[in-house]
């Protein structure tokens, strides 16, 4: 998809507009104030304000986590029948918001997207912020973790038993752990030009010599950029089947069980889809507010927040096409179980999350068919953090097909309890503790490609468009 | 007898050959060592002392079983025991086969929980007086001193005193000149006794004989549950439900409540036990000739006249080959009409018998027992009874407190024993000798398995102590050092043939004698029932019994059979009731009787007569009662047997009440009929008989089994290598969904057998119970009588296992011999098989539960050493009994011979009272499995996903009469017969 033309009335402030070097050169000189003042400056109130609110997630978190490991599951709500609650449909949405970062730095590099630039650097992290806090489910919702923690690794052992290379969860382990790895080189070598350009304008020895070691001797040379370039272009090819691959696989934790409503093959397209969806609208939700507090309106343009809540509308209605055809497909297998499984995922106990999840996920993104709402801030804001609602309660809605499975003396509703509350909050206080930090520490725009992309930055005579 | 070469843990009894006394001595050290090793028990890394043990005798070999044979004095029926007993602990039940009572070797629920009792770390420890710990002499002297001053003594026992004890008891009434002695039971089949007692001129009871039944109507007598010799009635139940044989017995079931045995009839009137004289009346009117009487009635009263008349049909085509049996609460007008009827139908010798000798005395009326409490005596006994909590009705422990000296012994410190002036300590009958009466002409005998526990004396040994010290003449006496000695005197044997009858467990042969002529007794008419009055049944509880099991947690957490509540006795009633009365499951209800008011959870039972509410006794305990304190109401305010009274809503909050299921129709929330769920399947005779003339094929060209033809029948697809399980064993299991009446007697085996933990109310309402087997109860048809369904499921072994391919560190693993292993070591706990199981069978550790319930280093040597104790993370489910499987094998290998089909019993196997249950080696051409799988009702539940389960179900064939079966030739089978939808 390409971008359309600058459209100039709404551009909120043009970045460069002359081609004399000299201005250019002031202009790209601004460009890297702009970007990194967040990072030379004295914390703001604000910033300290939304770093303590995390804090106190974070912390909710930690007891929360160190209480589960301590006393044991049964902290929680989970049940017999219904064996995952809260802490997969954590895992799997803090997995599914860890898409997009890697969609729009690979993928969309690899389609020659410019657009993304301004947003790429902070989906990244965002990416991996997620991915961090997603990983904290697997383990900690494991019976033993201090088992669990390497006997799911395929260690050479006394004994020779081998991990079960046919259980999906062994796949898991595999696909979100690489794609943990990938992401976080992936980013790092993207950080590599902008940390030395930290370290250049840092003033302070200690800031210096911290910069100075990250950037590893970055010097700018022509040779440096052309390794740089093709390393990452290769990092680049190498995340994007990883995108549809840990999705996938996180799917078939659900798509290979014997389970109705989960037992379908449909899953993995359906939550690649879904996992690009939230992953977009959490870019959407915390852009909105970084552009805003960053003073970046003019490198992070509702241009760029348009075309991103294209692709929302896109994945809505694909997942709302992969609703629909579960629903076709249960009643058309003539299988009394699939049949009742969705009869009761949108009727039963959890009828309202079903609803949630329609409402969140299907009815209220096609309000963005309206060029009016795409572009309105104060819209997509909304409509944003109801998709994330919306794809939480997808996979809430999905882990408790176990409620009602096949044998209905088995049926047991699941209630979750305080610490399941308490872990759901608290990841989120984690994951914006990091969020805040990355945000002071390191530049969230990637500042050699925001200004390779600025006008006039670009060798004269050929054309980029 | 020296075996050392060969380990003995074969299942016969192993006769010991030193003498019985130093046999006690061995077990005192064995018990002492054990308690050495358990004293530190309670950090983290205990010293334990390992004390050699330095006189074992021969035929003790470590870690191995030996087996004794004892006779159960808990209950009322003396059924023999062959207790599993490893290096000195007693650590399993079963029944004792070839024993008179139950020669299947089957036991029920509370015999298979019973170990629960004697580890119970509740037990009272020390005698006391005042609260303070006393000696044993010092107890006994204040007891002795008392009763020599004392002119008024009451002893007051339970009513299954055996002949020896009897014997005793006679002495000491000798010896103190002023006592008197009443037997106690808050829940005894009293009224029935007395009644019968005039209908047949002598006092004992009637014996069942259903093997030889075809037709058996039962009037509230759920004989198969709580009422009588439940073992037997279930054994000859079970032998004549097999469809299609000729004896294929028609159960017709006449009841206000909902029980086990409801829940087994093939057809069911729900009947309010007031009207039940007139349902009696009219049945025996119409049994000779005259309907007229009985038709008016099931107009009056809303009864099923069709069933009615189907009754009356079958009873007269099949006299001599008829019972009827009535529920002990009913008046005694019924049970002159019943003994009328049973006359009539040719009952006496074939299906029916007498007992001249119960084991069971009659107990006393609680008016009479208060009676003797108000003459004032100086000293009152108590000998394991508890009539402060359970005596029906007046305020006992009021009573009570003008008695200046009040002895009491007991397990616990419960209700009776905690008013006391002096309590004791009692042994528990597993560290006690006695004798029982089995039966007319066999008497059974009990031996100890293990010394005292806690220091505790049996009732008996008391009593004899307090005769000698205050008959110091009586020289029979004089040399008996204790029951045990008095018990052996008595008896009179030699050496050689005491050690004979101790391995045999019980001595003569059974008279079987046939029911005596009724006389004709104008018994009273009981009064109709007073409008705005419900009856309220105070039933006893098919698990806890009367109450006497009401501190063992092990039965507190089975299920009730029809409710599937636990933790609770609660007032179950009819839907359409509580819809009457604007209250649903957890609200509260007043209780009104006898001028005494009870407040209980409200929990609606379909099946439940709309104008009958029933209730649990036993329950309400305040102390002693461990676990049991606080669980339930006390209902014995409100009196005994059925009451009339009045029910009302009352205030207050929700209650939690914990079930084990929650929804009980297999077809919940199917719209789109005509699809069903074909779980649990079942059929009518016609339609059995339609099949079996023309039976037919399926996609495989291999013929259908006759549940196979209601579902649709898939020709499967094997994607997976097909793995070759023709070589050695494969073991499979097979139930026969018409032979379960849903006693759960297999569930508290598997507990006992497998170290199951229980975890309480609250987890259980979470949804966390731990059995390995459950019963599944599926209704169907209309709330007010539905049919019902009951289905045993554990884990199914799938070949296919879809719990095996989701495990990501291979903690469950399939065994060459077509076991699905869990490896409690590897397991992570990441509850992934159990979400993937269809069966939803597995169950996982979500707390410590062993470790936080272990209170007491007593509580340890309850578990099986054969069977790994689970820890908190971990996984488990049924192992088909793993570690029997292996004895067999080791066995089987030492002696170099093959292991023959059968000889691999499962606990629930074993325990099953209606040999429900099969396991066998499916590799053995024309063995157990290859014809249980081979019958033309053999099913597998959800093997059209294709997981291959080995458990092979037989669908149950509903036995409707001819009239009543709906089957009509070219319809569709069904999951239920002929019923539409509804339950709830």
């Amino acid at each position: 998809m390409n971008p359309p033309p600058p459209d100039s009335s709404t551009l909120e402030e043009p970045v460069v507009d002359s081609s004399r070097a000299a201005k250019l050169q002031a202009d790209l000189r601004k460009l890297d104030a702009d970007i990194q003042a967040p990072m030379e400056s004295f914390p703001t109130q604000r910033w300290l304000g939304a770093f303590g609110l995390a804090q106190i997630g974070a912390v909710i978190f930690l007891i929360t986590f160190v209480y589960t490991i301590a006393r044991g599951i049964g902290v929680w709500g989970n049940n017999n029948p219904v064996g995952w609650g809260f802490a997969i449909t954590n895992f799997v949405f803090w997995i599914g918001i860890g898409h997009a970062g890697t969609l729009i730095s690979a993928i969309l590099y690899l389609l020659r997207q410019k657009w993304r630039t301004p947003i790429a650097r902070f989906a990244e992290a965002m990416t991996i912020f997620a991915v961090i806090v997603a990983l904290q489910f697997p383990l900690v919702h494991t019976g033993r973790p201090w088992l669990a923690a390497y006997w799911l690794l395929p260690l050479p052992n006394a004994n020779n038993i081998w991990v079960n290379f046919r259980s999906p969860l062994l796949w898991d382990v595999f696909a979100v752990s690489t794609y943990a790895l990938v992401s976080i080189m992936f980013w790092y070598t993207g950080l590599i030009p902008d940390l030395a350009a930290a370290r250049d304008r840092a003033q302070h020895r200690v800031r210096k010599l911290v910069y100075g070691i990250l950037s590893l001797g970055w010097k700018g040379s022509n040779r440096a950029w052309q390794h740089y370039e093709k390393a990452y272009l290769l990092f680049a090819g190498l995340s994007t089947p990883l995108v549809l691959s840990v999705h996938s696989v996180v799917s078939f934790d659900f798509a290979t069980s014997v389970i109705p409503g989960w037992h379908t093959t449909i899953f993995p397209p359906y939550f690649v889809a879904g996992a690009v969806f939230s992953g977009f609208a959490m870019v959407a939700t915390l852009i909105i507010i970084m552009r805003k507090y960053f003073k970046l309106q003019h490198v992070i343009t509702l241009d760029h927040l348009d075309l991103m809540n294209r692709i929302v509308l896109v994945t809505s209605l694909m997942v709302g096409y992969a609703y629909m055809m579960e629903l076709f497909i249960a009643w058309y297998s003539g299988v009394v179980f699939e049949r009742f499984a969705f009869m009761n995922r949108a009727m039963g106990s959890y009828g309202w999350a079903y609803a949630i999840m329609v409402t969140c996920n299907v009815i209220l993104p096609q309000l963005l068919w309206f060029k009016k709402i795409r572009r309105t801030i104060k819209f997509m804001f909304i409509i944003s953090i109801f998709v994330n609602i919306g794809m939480w309660f997808e996979r809430f809605v999905i882990i408790m097909a176990l409620h009602r499975d096949y044998l209905p003396s088995s049926w047991h509703d699941f209630t979750p309890t305080w610490v399941d509350y308490g872990m759901l909050i608290g990841s989120f206080g984690l994951f914006f503790t990091l969020l805040l930090l990355f945000c002071r520490f390191l530049p969230t725009v990637a500042i050699a490609e925001a200004k390779m992309d600025a006008p006039g930055a670009q060798p004269t005579g050929g054309h980029h468009e | 007898m020296i075996s050392n070469e060969v380990p003995i843990h074969d299942d016969h009894v192993d006769p010991p050959s030193a003498a019985a006394m130093s046999r006690r001595t061995a077990m005192k050290m064995f018990s002492l060592t054990a308690m050495m090793g358990m004293v530190s028990g309670c950090i983290r890394k205990p010293t334990r002392h390992i004390v050699a043990m330095h006189d074992r005798p021969e035929y003790q070999q470590p870690g191995m079983p030996l087996y004794y044979a004892s006779t159960w004095t808990e209950g009322s029926h003396p059924y023999g025991m062959l207790i599993k007993q490893i290096d000195g602990r007693p650590i399993k039940i079963e029944g004792l086969e070839g024993h008179p009572l139950n020669p299947n070797g089957k036991s029920t629920a509370q015999m298979q929980a019973s170990l629960f009792g004697l580890y119970d770390p509740e037990r009272l420890r020390s005698p006391q007086q005042g609260g303070q710990d006393i000696t044993w002499p010092e107890a006994d002297k204040a007891v002795a001193d008392a009763l020599r001053g004392a002119r008024r003594v009451l002893v007051v026992t339970r009513t299954t005193l055996g002949p020896s004890e009897q014997a005793l008891l006679a002495r000491f009434r000798k010896a103190v000149p002023g006592a008197q002695h009443m037997a106690y039971e808050p829940a005894q089949d009293r009224d029935r006794r007395l009644a019968w007692q005039q209908i047949y001129g002598a006092a004992g009871e009637v014996t069942t004989k259903l093997e030889n039944a075809k037709v058996v109507l039962s009037l509230d007598a759920d004989f198969l549950g709580t009422d009588g010799d439940t073992l037997t009635n279930a054994r000859g139940f079970a032998e004549t439900r097999v469809p299609g044989a000729a004896n294929f017995s028609r159960l017709y079931v006449a009841e206000g409540g909902m029980t086990g045995t409801g829940s087994s009839a093939d057809h069911r009137i729900p009947v309010r036990p007031s009207t039940s004289a007139e349902l009696a009346a009219g049945l025996l009117a119409a049994l000779g000739g005259s309907s007229a009487a009985l038709s008016a009635s099931a107009t009056k009263h809303g009864w099923d006249a069709k069933v009615l008349q189907a009754l009356v049909k079958d009873l007269n085509a099949n006299k001599g080959k008829a019972a009827v049996l009535a529920g002990p609460h009913l008046p005694a007008a019924v049970h002159g009409a019943v003994a009328q009827m049973n006359a009539m139908l040719g009952a006496s010798g074939t299906t029916l018998g007498w007992n001249a000798t119960p084991a069971a005395a009659i107990a006393s009326a609680p008016a009479d027992l208060a009676k003797a409490i108000a003459a004032g005596p100086e000293v009152v006994i108590f000998l394991g009874v508890n009539p402060v909590h359970d005596m029906p009705g007046a305020d006992f422990g009021k009573a009570l407190e003008a008695v200046p000296m009040v002895v009491a012994q007991g397990l616990t410190a419960d209700e009776t024993v905690s008013a006391a002036t002096i309590a004791l300590p009692a042994a528990h009958a597993y560290e006690s000798w006695n004798d029982a009466t089995v039966t007319d002409g066999v008497t059974g005998i009990a031996q100890p398995m293990v010394a005292p526990l806690f220091g505790g004396r049996q009732d008996a040994d008391s009593l004899l102590a307090w005769t000698k010290a205050l008959a110091p003449d009586d020289g029979a006496l004089k040399a008996t050092k204790d029951f045990h000695g008095f018990l052996q005197a008595r008896w009179g044997l030699a050496q050689d043939k005491w050690e004979a009858l101790l391995r045999k467990g019980y001595a003569g042969t059974a008279k079987n004698a046939a029911l005596p002529a009724p006389r004709e007794v104008a018994f009273p008419a009981p009064a109709a029932p007073a409008a705005g009055t419900h009856d309220v049944v105070l039933a006893l509880h098919p698990q806890t019994v009367d109450g006497r099991f009401g501190g063992n947690a092990w039965l507190l957490e089975t299920p009730e059979s029809c409710n599937k509540v636990v933790w609770d006795n609660v007032a179950a009633m009819a839907p359409a009731t509580a819809r009457a009365l604007g209250v649903s499951e957890g609200d509260w209800v007043t209780v009104e009787a006898n001028g005494a008011s009870v407040k209980l959870p409200v929990v609606p039972q379909p099946g439940v007569q709309k104008d009958t509410i029933v209730t649990h006794v036993g329950y309400g305990r305040t102390q002693g009662a461990g676990h049991g304190v606080g669980v339930g109401v006390n209902v014995a305010p409100l009196g005994s047997g059925v009451v009339a009274g009045k029910v009302s809503k009352a205030g207050g909050d929700k209650y939690l009440i914990a079930k084990t299921q929650h929804v009980f129709d297999q077809n919940a929330s199917v719209t789109d009929q005509p699809m069903e769920r074909h779980i649990a399947i079942s059929g009518t005779p016609k339609a059995y008989e339609a099949y079996r003339k023309d039976v037919p094929d399926g996609p495989d060209g291999k013929p259908l089994s006759f549940p196979d033809t209601q579902k649709h029948k898939l020709a499967l697809t094997q994607i997976d290598p097909e793995v070759d399980y023709s070589k050695g064993h494969k073991w499979g299991l097979a139930i026969d969904l018409n032979k379960c009446t849903g006693c759960h007697a297999c569930l508290l085996a598997c507990q006992s057998e497998n170290n199951i933990v229980i975890v309480g109310k609250e987890e259980v309402a979470v949804g966390r119970d731990m059995s390995w087997i459950r019963i599944d109860r599926y209704e169907a048809g209309p709330e007010e009588n539905p049919n019902i369904l009951l289905q045993p499921m554990l884990c199914q072994h799938c070949d296919n296992a879809p719990c095996e391919t989701v495990c990501p560190v291979n903690a469950t693993a399939h065994t060459p011999e077509g076991l699905n292993d869990q490896i409690y070591n590897r397991c992570v706990g990441t509850r992934y098989c159990g979400n993937n199981c269809p069966y939803k069978v597995r169950r996982f550790n979500f707390f410590n539960y062993t470790g936080e319930q272990t209170t007491d280093p007593v509580q340890e040597l309850r578990a099986n050493p054969h069977v790994t104790v689970r820890t908190r993370g971990v996984m488990e489910k049924c192992t088909f009994c793993v570690q029997r499987i292996n004895a067999v094998k080791f066995e089987a290998a030492n002696k170099h011979v093959d292991v023959e089909d059968g000889a691999v019993v499962t606990a629930c196997q074993q325990a099953c009272p209606s040999d429900a249950i099969v396991f066998g080696d499916a590799n053995v051409k024309g063995g157990l499995i290859e014809t249980a799988r081979g019958g033309d009702l053999a099913y597998h539940v959800l093997e059209e996903i294709n997981v291959r389960p080995n458990v092979t179900y037989g669908a149950r064939i509903r036995n409707a009469h001819p009239d009543l079966d709906d089957w009509k030739p070219g319809a569709h089978g069904h999951g239920h017969d002929g019923d539409k939808k509804g339950g709830h």
